[in-house]
C-alpha cells in the first residue's frame, strides 16, 4: 500500500494539467498550420522526404520556365519557315511560267526582279529575331546570320535546353541546315542562278532548274516539320511536368501534412482532456481544504 | 512512598516525551511544503531503569538513502538529457527548416539559375541571377557554419556560469559538513542541516553529475567521476580556462596537481554542454565543411575549363578551399566572377559565343552527379543527409529527455511517499500525543492526591 502525501497529490495534479495543456497546444498548432512535421526533429524520415520532394518541385518549375522560352523561339522559327515555304512555292510557279515559250524576254526580266525580292524576303526571314536572339544563327545569336546575297555567317550549333527530367530539346536549327545543308540544295545559290538565267532569258536553263527548286522547297518544308515535332515534344514535356508536380504535391501532403478533419478532432479531444483534468483538480483541492481533521 | 515519587518521575518523562512528539509533528506540518524537507519521526522508547516511563529514543528523518541516491543520479541524467535536447534543437534551427530559405532550397535555386541561363547565355540579367543565387548559397553555408561556432561560444558562456554555480554549492556542502560535525558531536542530530546538504548535493548532481557518499563520521565526500571535489570541510573548486588551440573552455581542478575534467564530466547540465560542444557540433560542422569543399571543388573543376562571355577561360566560380576543415565558413564567390557577370563560364567553345550554352548545361548537370562524400552521393543528398542527421539526433534526444523525466518523476513520487509529509497523518499523530499527554498529566494529578492522603495520615 502506498503512502500518499500532500506533495504527491499536488505534483500529480500539476503534471496532469501541464501534460494536457501541451497536448492542446500541439493539436492547435497542427490544425492551424496543416503540418504534422514543422521541423526535422518532428519526424526526420518524413522531413527528409519532404526536402527531397521540394527539390523536385523546384526543378520542375525551373524546367517549366525554360520550356516556355524555348517554345517562343520554336514557334517563331516554325512560323518563319512556313512563310519561307510559301515564298519558295511562288518561285516554283515562276519557274513553271518562265519555262513556257510564250513569255517574252521583258516578262522574264520582270520575273527576275520578283525572284530578287523573294530572295530579300528569305534573307529577312533567316535573320528573324526572338527576344533579341537571332534564331537561325546557330550559336552566333548576336548578329544577323544571312547577308544580302544569302551568304551564311552563323555557325552550325544547336542550342539545347532541358524541359523535363531527362528530356532535352533543341531550340533552334542553324540556318545553314535549312537553306544549304551538306548533300542538299543551296537555296540561295539556286535563287541567284535563277535570277541570272531569267535576266539572260535562258529558258532551257530555267526549265532545267525546276527539280532542284522543288527539292529546295521540300527541304524548307521538312525543316519546318522539325520545329513542329519539337513543339510536340514540348507539349509532352509539359504533361510530364504537370504529372510530376501533382505527384510532388500529394507526396508532400502525405509526408508532412495533416488531415484537417483529423487535426480538429485531435484538438477537441485534447481540450476535453484538459477540461477534465482541471475540473478534477479543482474538486480535489476543494475536498482537501474541507478535510475534517484540520 | 519511593514508588510514588518514582511514578511522578515516570509521568514527568511521559509529559516531556509527548511534548517532544507534538513539537516534531508540528514541525512536520509547518514544513509540509518546504522543498527537500524529509519528514521527521519520533522514536519512543521505554525507559529501562527507574523511574521508567517513556523517552524519545531519537528523532530521525524518514529517509531511504538508497532511494535518495537513485533520485540524485536520475536528476543528473534528466538534466543531461534536457540540456542536450535543447542545444540540439538550437542546432536544428541554425541549419534551417522545411521551406524557404532552407539550405536545400538555396542549393536547388543555384543550380536552377544555370538551367535558366542555358536558354540565353547572352542575357545579362540571367547572368546576374547566377551570381546572385551563388551569393545566396555561399551566404547560407557560411552563416550555418558561423551559427554553429556561435553556439559553441554560447555554450562556453553558459559553462562558466554553471561551473560558478557548482562551486557555490560545493562550498555550501563543505560548510554544512563542518556544522553537522559540530552539532552532532554535541549529541544533537542535525536533521535540517542534513536536509540542506542533501539539497546542495542534488543540485551538484544536476549541474555536473556529481556523486556522493557519507563516511562514518557523517561527513559527505562529493566526487566527479571519482575525482574528489569536496572532502569534509575542504573544497577543490572547479576552474575553467580557454584552450590554447581551440579557444574553447577547459574544465579542471588544480590544488597543486592539475586534473582535467573535460571528458570526465559526463552527466548533468555541464556534461551535456560539453558533449554537444565537443561532439555533436563539430560532427555536423564537419559534414557541412565536407559539403562546401565538394561543392567548390566539383564546380570549379568544370567552370575553369569553360569560357565566359568575354572569351576568357580558367576562372574559378568559388574561392578554392584550402582544406576540408573550415571550408564552409570560408565559402565565397571567387574574385574573378564577383560583380563580373560576363565571367560566368557558360560556353565551351570561344568561337561559338554568345549563344553557346553547353557550359551552362554542364554546370547545371553537376546537380545530378555524385560529386560529394568521396563520389558516393550528390550535393543535394549531402545537404539532406546533414539535415536528416540533425533531425534524427534531435528526435532521439527529445524522446530520451521525456523518458528520463518520467523516470525522475516516478522516483520522486516514491521518495515523496517515503519522506513526504501527509497533513492528515500528522494531525492524527498530534492527536495521539495530545491524549497521551492528557493521560500523563492525569497520572500526576492522581499521584499528587495519593501523596496528599499519605501526608495527612
Amino acid at each position: 500500500m502506498t503512502r500518499v502525501t500532500d506533495s504527491m497529490l499536488y505534483t500529480s495534479m500539476r503534471t496532469q494539467i501541464t501534460t494536457n495543456q501541451e497536448r492542446v497546444f500541439e493539436a492547435q498548432r497542427r490544425a492551424e498550420t496543416g503540418l504534422r512535421v514543422q521541423r526535422p526533429g518532428d519526424d526526420p524520415v518524413s522531413a527528409t522526404r519532404g526536402t527531397v520532394l521540394e527539390s523536385a518541385q523546384q526543378r520542375l518549375e525551373s524546367m517549366g520556365r525554360t520550356a516556355d522560352r524555348a517554345e517562343a523561339q520554336l514557334a517563331a522559327s516554325e512560323g518563319a519557315l512556313g512563310q519561307a515555304g510559301n515564298l519558295l512555292s511562288r518561285v516554283r510557279e515562276i519557274v513553271v511560267q518562265a519555262s513556257n515559250e510564250t513569255y517574252s524576254a521583258a516578262e522574264r526580266a520582270e520575273m527576275a526582279n520578283e525572284v530578287a525580292s523573294i530572295r530579300a524576303g528569305l534573307v529577312a526571314l533567316g535573320n528573324q529575331q526572338v527576344e533579341g536572339v537571332y534564331v537561325f544563327g546557330g550559336f552566333l545569336t548576336d548578329s544577323a546570320p544571312f547577308q544580302a546575297d544569302g551568304t551564311y555567317t552563323g555557325d552550325g550549333g544547336t542550342r539545347e535546353v532541358e524541359v523535363a527530367p531527362g528530356v532535352s530539346v533543341g531550340m533552334n536549327v542553324p540556318g545553314s541546315d535549312v537553306f544549304a545543308p551538306a548533300g542538299g540544295q543551296d537555296v540561295f545559290a539556286l535563287l541567284n542562278t535563277l535570277e541570272t538565267d531569267l535576266q539572260a532569258n535562258d529558258v532551257a536553263a530555267v526549265r532545267a532548274s525546276i527539280d532542284n527548286i522543288e527539292a529546295g522547297r521540300e527541304q524548307v518544308v521538312e525543316a519546318r516539320a522539325t520545329f513542329g515535332r519539337r513543339l510536340l515534344t514540348l507539349e509532352q514535356a509539359a504533361e510530364t511536368r504537370t504529372q510530376g508536380e501533382l505527384d510532388v504535391a500529394s507526396g508532400l501532403k502525405s509526408a508532412v501534412g495533416v488531415d484537417l478533419t483529423e487535426s480538429i478532432v485531435d484538438l477537441l479531444e485534447a481540450q476535453n482532456a484538459l477540461d477534465g483534468a482541471l475540473s478534477f483538480s479543482s474538486r480535489l483541492l476543494r475536498d482537501l481544504s474541507n478535510s475534517p481533521l484540520i | 512512598m519511593t514508588r510514588l515519587f518514582d511514578t511522578l518521575g515516570l509521568a514527568g518523562n511521559a509529559l516531556m516525551a509527548q511534548q517532544r512528539g507534538t513539537q516534531v509533528a508540528g514541525n512536520n506540518i509547518a514544513n509540509a511544503a518546504t522543498p527537500g524537507y524529509h519528514r521527521q519521526e519520533v522514536v519512543l522508547e521505554s525507559v529501562r531503569w527507574p523511574p521508567h516511563g517513556v523517552k524519545v529514543g531519537e528523532v530521525r528523518r524518514a529517509i531511504d538513502q538508497v532511494l535518495e541516491n537513485r533520485v540524485q543520479d536520475q536528476g543528473a541524467n534528466t538534466a543531461f538529457a534536457q540540456t542536450r535536447s535543447e542545444q540540439l534543437g538550437r542546432l536544428e534551427g541554425t541549419l534551417g527548416e522545411l521551406g524557404d530559405p532552407s539550405l536545400s532550397a538555396t542549393l536547388d535555386r543555384f543550380f536552377g539559375s544555370f538551367r535558366e541561363l542555358s536558354v540565353n547565355p547572352d542575357d545579362t540579367s540571367l547572368r546576374q541571377q547566377v551570381l546572385a543565387r551563388g551569393e545566396d548559397l555561399t551566404r547560407a553555408v557560411s552563416q550555418a557554419a558561423s551559427g554553429i561556432s556561435e553556439q559553441q561560444a554560447d555554450i562556453d558562456r553558459q559553462l562558466r556560469g554553471q561551473i560558478a554555480a557548482a562551486n557555490v554549492e560545493m562550498n555550501t556542502v563543505a560548510r554544512l559538513n563542518r556544522s553537522i560535525l559540530e552539532q552532532e558531536a554535541g549529541g544533537q542530530p542535525a536533521l535540517e542541516l542534513r536536509d540542506q546538504r542533501d539539497g546542495a548535493v542534488a543540485k551538484l548532481a544536476e549541474l555536473v553529475g556529481a556523486t556522493s557518499f557519507e563516511d562514518s563520521r557523517g561527513q559527505l565526500t562529493v566526487q566527479v567521476d571519482g575525482v574528489s571535489v569536496v572532502q569534509g570541510d575542504s573544497v577543490r573548486p572547479l576552474q575553467t580556462e580557454a584552450d590554447a588551440a581551440t579557444g574553447l573552455q577547459n574544465v579542471f581542478v588544480n590544488d597543486g596537481v592539475r586534473v582535467d575534467l573535460n571528458g570526465r564530466v559526463r552527466n548533468g547540465t555541464v556534461g551535456a554542454l560539453l558533449t554537444v560542444r565537443d561532439q555533436d557540433l563539430p560532427s555536423q560542422l564537419g559534414s557541412l565543411d565536407q559539403f562546401a569543399f565538394d561543392l567548390a571543388t566539383a564546380f570549379n573543376a568544370t567552370h575553369s575549363t569553360q569560357f565566359g562571355a568575354d572569351g576568357v577561360t580558367g576562372r574559378n566560380f568559388f574561392t578554392t578551399p584550402a582544406a576540408v576543415s573550415g571550408a564552409a565558413a570560408a565559402l565565397s564567390l571567387d574574385a574573378a566572377v564577383q560583380n563580373n557577370a560576363d565571367a560566368v563560364a557558360a560556353a565551351v567553345d570561344p568561337t561559338a559565343l554568345p549563344g553557346d550554352n553547353r557550359g551552362a548545361l554542364a554546370l547545371a548537370q553537376i546537380e545530378q552527379q555524385n560529386v560529394a562524400a568521396g563520389g558516393s552521393q550528390t550535393l543535394g543528398q549531402s545537404v539532406v543527409g546533414i539535415v536528416g542527421s540533425v533531425g534524427e539526433s534531435v528526435r532521439s534526444a527529445e524522446s530520451i529527455a521525456t523518458l528520463e523525466q518520467d523516470k525522475l518523476s516516478s522516483l520522486e513520487m516514491m521518495r515523496d511517499s517515503q519522506s513526504g509529509v501527509s497533513i492528515e497523518e500528522e494531525m492524527l499523530a498530534m492527536n495521539r500525543f495530545q491524549r497521551a499527554y492528557q493521560a500523563a498529566s492525569r497520572i500526576v494529578t492522581t499521584v499528587d492526591e495519593m501523596l496528599e492522603s499519605i501526608l495527612r495520615m
